[in-house]
């Protein structure tokens, strides 16, 4: 199952320094990059079917040429490392491991895209990774594979961006309103397609993991990357793993893979052999899904995720054994909502905290039978009203929870406790792939 | 762009341009629409989420704010979907809001409220804690800021930052604990601070002069014309006049007028209403005792016929042009040469490229286009060989400085005055008038355009409208109203030739600037 393109240096010792992360190939795309015309290069982007790994999984390709192709303002390559999606640790892993191979990624993805400068905005609480960041920058530029004493044909500049802790700041204009010295608050949506914008300027918003796939993607070409992954959702990702298992972590795989096989087999199972009761399969702001029949042929892929009604987000997955409290587990879900929604528009400043104390209140013993309607209710209010997919998502999470798990709920605003419920082991069925 | 098309609203056929703002399409053709953050001044914001609309063809509803018209569009306003989508936003706009109306000022003009009878009327799901916070934070400037009201709309931060560009005012915290504040070490302080007050939908932003001194559905709304300078902002003038009580102004309120203001006023024009309600000046009085207005009217008469040949007239640029008319035919009928120095309405410090000009006289226009001399030099010339000066209002004589009270202190000085005079002991005569509030009329603004005032208050016997006490003064030679102002003296000034002054209205007239 696990296929390393974007992990391939993480296992080497020291791959973070310049030396190591040369002898293991690191920078060899750049030759083949720089012999191709920009325009070349989004072409193969596009052709390989790259989605972004930021969690909503948009064509990489069809966001590069947004890019005006005239004009004479600079251009900026702005790179999404605002990982703050509880669940979701693998950029953290590229920033670690392998920071070179993002520095490769950023030069290529700027060539393509003609920007000399580029951004990488990072969640503040990655002070350690941060670090490990700046210093492969720091010896890229000494080793003038940086700067404007470049050796390069494309010569660019990477400036890290720390990010000062609002979740919010990973949507990608609320990241940039954050980059220009403004309150991080997510702008309206344009009318038609086009590239964003950094104090007016053509800009174009990437994911960490998604710039350190282009690399492999000029080298080898659209088709190698092809080879894994489906015909939707090509290629490979990093999945986090993490909750009640044996073995969490990251580990990439292609699309398409089975969920329970990764967390059985890659994850080692449900810790202390417990039954699996719940996946939450996309970082937290994914619908949870039950474990029963249907999840045993979940898919790891965008197609697959949606037809059972999640999504498949950071891929980072969360597991919960038959113990678990969905009351508690939604309250510790909605807290972080309540603390992070960004207070910009009304459905979502009134309704996270909202949904947040009807929980509390049913965790409280205080709440009331007609409270549930009145959660279902506002998250619908929450749905598709507002500027960014904050409120939404967090109306999929109480939706997905009380899709699956209503007679906990209504169980405990009976007995004002948490009374545990049978879970069914997943017995063996015949499923229908999606991995052709 | 700016093509008309069609477009369906709740099953009307409406014109509008095409790729204007939907909302203020709506709004235009008299559609009520819903909106806190929208604001025609400072564009849209999208953060209420309450304008919104159905649109044909689009899955979900939309915020009219953010769309623009297109032709051929189908929207309902007032489907069941779409009210039950506003109901339940209002019902989180609401919830954490202290509904403390019977103690608000707003209460009355607050949209929070008018939204709720038109949308809302629900009884209150709300079972836990409000989220609490402050309620009373002077942010300076005579503003007021009640947290726990606000629906962080951010027009008020939106205006600072896009207007007056001094950028005092911010969100802080998130979510549901987001806050307005000042920025840290900053208060609200810019000569346009109040207008915040207005452009908040509710009760959040109050003024500190206004608040708590009059229920706003006791006071009536007279539109007007500021006479702060020579800009000519529109106002509405909110005044009360209690039954068997003195009437009272109680604020100005900017009017829209795109062509003038645009939708804000400053705030010393604003506060300028407290002079209006000075009483502390009325009647006819003699070297600062009072007088019969009998023995005054009298005494005047004597004057001006045992001066006659001696005397000169100034009038202040700001008074009003049916005043001016007036006065111009009555210096016709004693002789007497009339000037308007300008000398003391100009002010370096007050004017900015927003809407305050360094002219602080409020008719200079009209004075310039009739031609009265404005020259100071003139003025003392003349004033050297004269015995009677009548100053109708001129600031330079109500508070002349030294060398000016030296050459005034020989002269008989009468006074027509809103106000108290300086050398009011040295005045032979004054006579209180009403000031502009109590009186219609109507003036020039700097750029040519004629402005209707409207009467807010009724004149008293102790401060009677000027043109009554010339009717007077002239023994009913000069016309005593409005109406007969404008078809007899008013007709003699070229600017004004063919006008009429209820045909000027609320926005005014642009008159040919040649004239100047």
């Amino acid at each position: 199952m696990i296929v390393k393109i974007v992990s391939k240096k993480f296992d080497i010792t020291d791959a973070h320094t310049l030396q190591v992360a040369k002898e293991q190939g690191a920078y060899s795309a750049l030759e083949s990059a720089f012999s191709k015309t920009p325009s070349e290069i989004v072409e193969i982007v596009t052709q390989s079917g790259l989605r972004g790994k930021g969690g909503g999984g948009a064509p990489t390709g069809k966001k590069w040429s947004l890019m005006p192709q005239k004009g004479d303002k600079p251009h900026y390559l702005i790179v999404n490392g605002d990982e703050s999606e509880p669940g979701t640790f693998k950029d953290r892993q590229i920033l670690q491991y392998d920071p070179h191979l993002l520095i490769e990624g950023i030069i290529i993805s700027a060539y393509a895209m003609n920007a000399s400068e580029a951004y990488v905005y990072i969640r503040g609480e990655y002070k350690f990774f941060i670090e490990r960041l700046q210093g492969a920058i720091d010896e890229a530029y000494a080793a003038n594979i940086l700067g404007e004493n470049s050796t390069l044909k494309h010569k660019v500049n990477i400036t890290i961006h720390r990010g000062a802790g609002a979740y919010i700041c990973g949507e990608k204009t609320a990241l940039i309103e954050s980059l220009e010295g403004k309150r991080g608050h997510p702008r309206l949506k344009p009318k038609k397609p086009e590239p964003e914008f950094y104090f007016g300027n053509p800009a174009t918003v990437n994911n960490v993991e998604t710039i350190a796939t282009v690399p492999y993607i000029v080298e080898n070409g659209a088709d190698a990357y092809r080879q894994y992954g489906t015909e939707k959702s090509p290629g490979t990702m990093l999945f986090a793993l993490s909750g009640h298992v044996n073995n969490p972590g990251v580990y990439e795989m292609p699309y398409g893979s089975s969920l329970l096989e990764f967390i059985n087999e890659i994850g080692g199972g449900v810790r202390d052999g417990k039954k699996l009761k719940a996946v939450i399969p996309g970082g937290a702001s994914t619908p949870v899904i039950k474990a029963n029949e249907d999840l045993a042929c979940v898919m790891l892929d965008y197609e697959s995720m949606r037809n059972v009604g999640s999504s498949l987000g950071t891929g980072g997955a969360i597991v919960m054994d038959e113990d678990t409290d969905m009351v508690e587990a939604l309250k510790n879900l909605l807290e972080f909502y309540h603390h992070e929604s960004c207070g910009q528009c009304t459905p979502c400043r009134e309704g996270s905290g909202w949904v947040d104390n009807i929980v509390g209140a049913i965790l409280d013993g205080v709440a009331k039978k007609e409270d549930l309607d009145t959660l279902l209710d506002v998250a619908k209010t929450m749905n598709g009203k507002t500027i960014c997919v904050f409120a939404p998502a967090v109306s999929g999470v109480i939706e997905g929870f009380l899709k699956n798990f209503r007679d906990e709920f209504e169980n405990y605003i009976e007995t004002g406790r948490y009374v545990k419920t049978h879970v069914d082991e997943i017995t063996e069925v015949a499923c229908q792939t999606s991995l052709e | 762009m700016s093509d008309l098309v069609r477009i369906t609203v709740n099953e009307k056929v409406i014109e509008a341009q095409s790729g204007a703002n939907l909302l203020q399409t709506l709004l235009d053709n008299g559609i009520e629409t819903p909106h806190f953050c929208y604001h025609e001044a400072l564009g849209p914001d999208g953060n209420c989420r309450m304008c919104m609309v159905e649109i044909e063809g689009q899955k979900r509803p939309q915020i009219a704010c953010d769309t623009l018209v297109q032709a051929d569009m189908v929207i309902s306003t007032e489907s069941e979907n779409i009210m039950s989508v506003k109901r339940s936003i209002l019902e989180l706009e609401l919830i954490n809001h202290p509904v403390d109306c019977p103690i608000c000022d707003q209460a009355g003009e607050c949209k929070l409220q008018e939204y709720y009878m038109q949308v809302g009327l629900y009884d209150s799901r709300l079972g836990t804690q409000k989220v609490t916070q402050k309620k009373h934070i002077d942010l300076g400037s005579n503003v007021m800021l009640d947290q726990e009201r606000c629906v962080l709309c951010e027009r008020c931060a939106r205006f600072t930052s896009s207007y007056t560009k001094t950028h005092e005012l911010g969100i802080i915290g998130r979510g549901d604990h987001a806050r307005i504040a000042t920025m840290p070490g900053k208060e609200l302080d810019n000569p346009y601070a109040m207008n915040v007050v207005d452009i908040c939908p509710v009760g959040a932003l109050t003024s500190k002069d206004f608040r708590f001194k009059q229920r706003v559905w006791f006071m009536k709304s007279t539109p007007s014309i500021c006479q702060g300078c020579a800009k000519g902002c529109n106002i509405y003038i909110d005044h009360n006049t209690p039954k068997y009580e003195k009437g009272a102004i109680y604020r100005y309120r900017p009017r829209k007028n795109l062509a003038v203001n645009g939708h804000f006023i400053c705030d010393d024009g604003r506060l300028s209403f407290k002079e209006q309600n000075d009483d502390s000046f009325k009647g006819t009085q003699s070297k600062n005792l009072h007088i019969s207005p009998k023995k005054a009217v009298s005494k005047f008469q004597k004057l001006i016929q045992s001066e006659k040949n001696h005397t000169i007239i100034v009038i202040s640029p700001s008074l009003l042009n049916e005043h001016i008319a007036s006065v111009l035919e009555f210096a016709k009928i004693i002789a007497a040469p009339v000037f308007s120095p300008l000398e003391r309405y100009s002010d370096d410090q007050f004017g900015d490229d927003i809407l305050r000009s360094n002219d602080t006289s409020s008719n200079r226009w009209t004075i310039k286009a009739l031609g009265i001399e404005t020259g100071y030099e003139k003025f003392i010339e003349t004033l050297d060989s004269t015995r009677l000066v009548i100053n109708f209002n001129h600031n330079l004589l109500l508070e002349p400085d030294v060398i000016l009270s030296n050459k005034l202190i020989n002269k008989i000085n009468v006074h027509f005055t809103t106000r108290q005079c300086r050398n009011e002991e040295d005045s032979e005569l004054s006579f209180a008038y009403a000031p502009y509030s109590f009186v219609s009329g109507s003036c020039v603004n700097e750029e040519g355009h004629l402005q209707a005032l409207n009467a807010a208050l009724t004149p008293t016997d102790e401060k009677p409208d000027l043109l009554e006490l010339l009717h007077i003064l002239s023994e009913k030679k000069l016309s005593q109203t409005l109406e007969q102002i404008w078809q007899r003296e008013m007709q003699n000034l070229e600017p004004f030739k063919g006008l009429d002054y209820y045909k000027i209205g609320n926005n005014g007239i642009a008159l040919r600037s040649n004239n100047v």
